[in-house]
């Protein structure tokens, strides 16, 4: 079972990732000043500045607190906001977490349903009018900043046309323009891959022989070259999905997305550090466990790993 | 004794049809171009600019560009509080150039030491520092730069700070690769056993061949780190208000986006070019010295 020991060791790796975030994050949210003078009126006594710092565990050394930290964390505590009356962190970032996912799984959706059969279409016809459209389309997806792409489609096709809503998350019609903002890049460099794949392995022996088999056209490309041209998209996807769950941080603020990369953002501003530590902490181990997923779903697709890893 | 390609790859270029000759020149020259403008605006900014990028002229904001019914006292228009936009658009490039400047050779060369420092030695340093690698990876700096943004202050010195830190592990993984597979060549081999050193096997023969990958990544990074600047701009974790920056300008013509075109249109247009510039001329690049790193970007 050696394709489960894999599977473990990358799990193991994936749990030390989290736990050195976590560290890091911890400590740099410390190095800010007075959490307690946005907890407190302006006019506080200082013996009410004490209870709440007392009440917060502020006043123990660093190493005590993160010790206390680590504790929590080990117990899935993710401790309570320094806002809202003390609602737990986690809690409030579910609500968040979902919206985020959402606006990232769309984003991914349509990259991929996008990039691929267009990927195909201009392998197909290369250097034809359909191949010349996609490789402009890739060469500016690529290099549009998706910040700006976001506010010209917010003018274009809210405030001017008005076919979409210019913000927030009410339903499909508003997720469609923060989800194409996001997933354009992605979907440039999905389709240059793809197709770059399908080029070279369009003049392979096998494609010839399968050809000469008699077989249809439709099953060459299908069964044939496209299985083979995708495996290195499999990789690109799974850096791609730290890529997305990051960049949704700024298309979230574009479109005043409720999300979690907003509600970091608005933590920071308000000095929340449990809610930025977990808002944090929850990204980093959503992105290193696709990671690890990808990687465990190389082994499975390609043969040549499978072997040698299957003995 | 330096070797390249593993086995000659044969490239195809890809235009089977139509004048080859003139598109492929166009294709490396009109880069060049961009870029040589973009280098002698940001360069010669205090020399060339028609005003000063900061001076607030309330009685002339939000005039048009020229082409858009405009005066040639402000050829491409002024922004809402009256400022001279090609004027900003000339310094903001000097702020991208400072950044690349910086960020680029200097991630470069750390990411190449790590990489080559891992690939050669091996053993429990490669494992350090290949996690190292990982948490980089799973942290989104994005986040990272807003989280310390918010401690320090928005400066151009935590811009440059942030970029380095995220930049430099896409060279170490590369050269990684590169050098676990060369040091097991026999010219590697050979020179271990004529008695050299680890030090001189990287300088002379480690170096040499995955200086072709370096370069690339050095070419493609460079629109990636000028549009991280503007977004982290833009976010407000940048550089400072009043700094005439590319994201700046775009978060302030956000503000008058329904009124006027040209505050938020220019800046980042500016920046499409210039990141288009740069893929065009590291595509260019790779296609030349190493199409098998065609999955890069």
């Amino acid at each position: 079972m050696q394709f489960w020991n894999y599977v473990a060791v990358r799990l193991l790796q994936t749990i030390v990732v989290v736990f050195v975030v976590a560290t890091i994050v911890f400590f740099v949210a410390r190095l800010v000043g007075n959490p307690e003078s946005f907890l407190l009126p302006y006019e506080a006594t200082d013996d009410e500045i004490e209870t709440v710092r007392e009440r917060f565990g502020l006043n123990d050394s660093l190493i005590v607190q993160y010790g206390h930290f680590l504790g929590d964390l080990v117990q899935l505590d993710f401790g309570t906001s320094y806002r809202g009356a003390g609602t737990s962190t986690i809690a409030a970032i579910g609500d968040r977490a979902v919206n985020t996912l959402k606006l990232t799984a769309a984003g991914l959706v349509f990259a991929v349903c996008l990039s691929i059969p267009l990927g195909i279409a201009a392998a197909l016809r290369r250097g034809r009018f359909t191949d010349w459209l996609a490789r402009l389309l890739a060469v500016f997806g690529q290099a549009t900043p998706s910040f700006w792409l976001g506010l010209m489609v917010i003018f274009f096709f809210a405030v001017e046309l008005g076919w979409f809503p210019t913000g927030g998350a009410e339903g499909f019609k508003s997720l469609i323009l923060p989800a194409v903002s996001l997933g354009l890049l992605e979907m440039a460099a999905i389709m240059r891959l793809t197709r770059s794949g399908m080029i070279d392995v369009l003049g392979a022996d096998f494609i010839v022989t399968a050809r000469a088999k008699g077989l249809r056209e439709r099953t060459v490309i299908t069964r044939h070259a496209l299985r083979h041209a995708l495996l290195p998209v499999v990789t690109v996807l799974g850096l791609g999905m730290g890529r997305l769950i990051a960049g949704a941080v700024i298309i979230e603020v574009v479109f005043a997305w409720p999300g979690v990369g907003r509600l970091i953002i608005d933590s920071i501003v308000q000095s929340d550090y449990p809610m930025v530590q977990t808002a944090i902490i929850v990204l980093a181990a959503s992105i290193a466990l696709a990671n690890a997923a990808v990687d465990v779903s190389y082994r499975l697709i390609d043969p040549r790993i499978r072997v040698g890893g299957l003995g | 004794m330096t070797e390249r390609a593993a086995a000659p790859i044969e490239v195809e270029f890809s235009e089977p049809r139509g004048p080859i000759r003139w598109r492929r020149w166009l294709g490396l020259s009109l880069p060049l171009a961009i870029g040589l403008v973009f280098l002698l605006a940001g360069v010669l900014a205090d020399d060339l600019a028609p005003h000063d990028p900061s001076f607030i002229d309330l009685s002339a904001r939000l005039a048009p560009p020229v082409f858009d019914g405009g005066t040639w006292d402000h050829p491409l228009g002024t922004d809402d509080v009256g400022r001279d936009i090609l004027s900003r658009l000339m310094h903001g490039a000097r702020i991208s150039l400072i950044v690349v400047a910086i960020v680029v050779p200097g991630s470069a060369a750390f990411g190449t030491l790590v990489g080559m420092a891992s690939g050669w030695l091996g053993g429990s340093t490669e494992q350090i520092l290949m996690r190292i690698v990982d948490v980089q990876l799973a942290l989104p700096a994005i986040l990272f730069a807003v989280l310390l943004g918010s401690i320090f202050g928005p400066s151009l010195r935590n811009v440059i700070i942030i970029l380095l830190i995220w930049t430099w592990s896409g060279y170490a993984r590369l050269v990684r690769s590169e050098v676990l597979s060369l040091r097991e060549r026999d010219f590697t081999t050979a020179s271990r056993a004529l008695g050299a050193g680890g030090w001189w096997i990287m300088r002379k023969h480690l170096l040499p061949n995955v200086v072709n990958t370096i370069v690339i990544i050095m070419t493609l990074e460079v629109a990636i780190v000028i549009q991280v600047e503007a977004a982290l701009s833009f976010l407000g974790v940048g550089v400072p208000a009043g700094t005439a920056s590319w994201g700046r300008m775009i978060t302030e013509g956000r503000e008058v986006m329904i009124v006027a075109w040209w505050p938020i249109w220019l800046p980042g247009l500016a920046l499409l070019t210039i990141s288009l510039t740069g893929n065009l001329m590291g595509d260019w690049l790779r296609d030349r010295l190493d199409p098998r790193l065609r999955h890069l970007h």
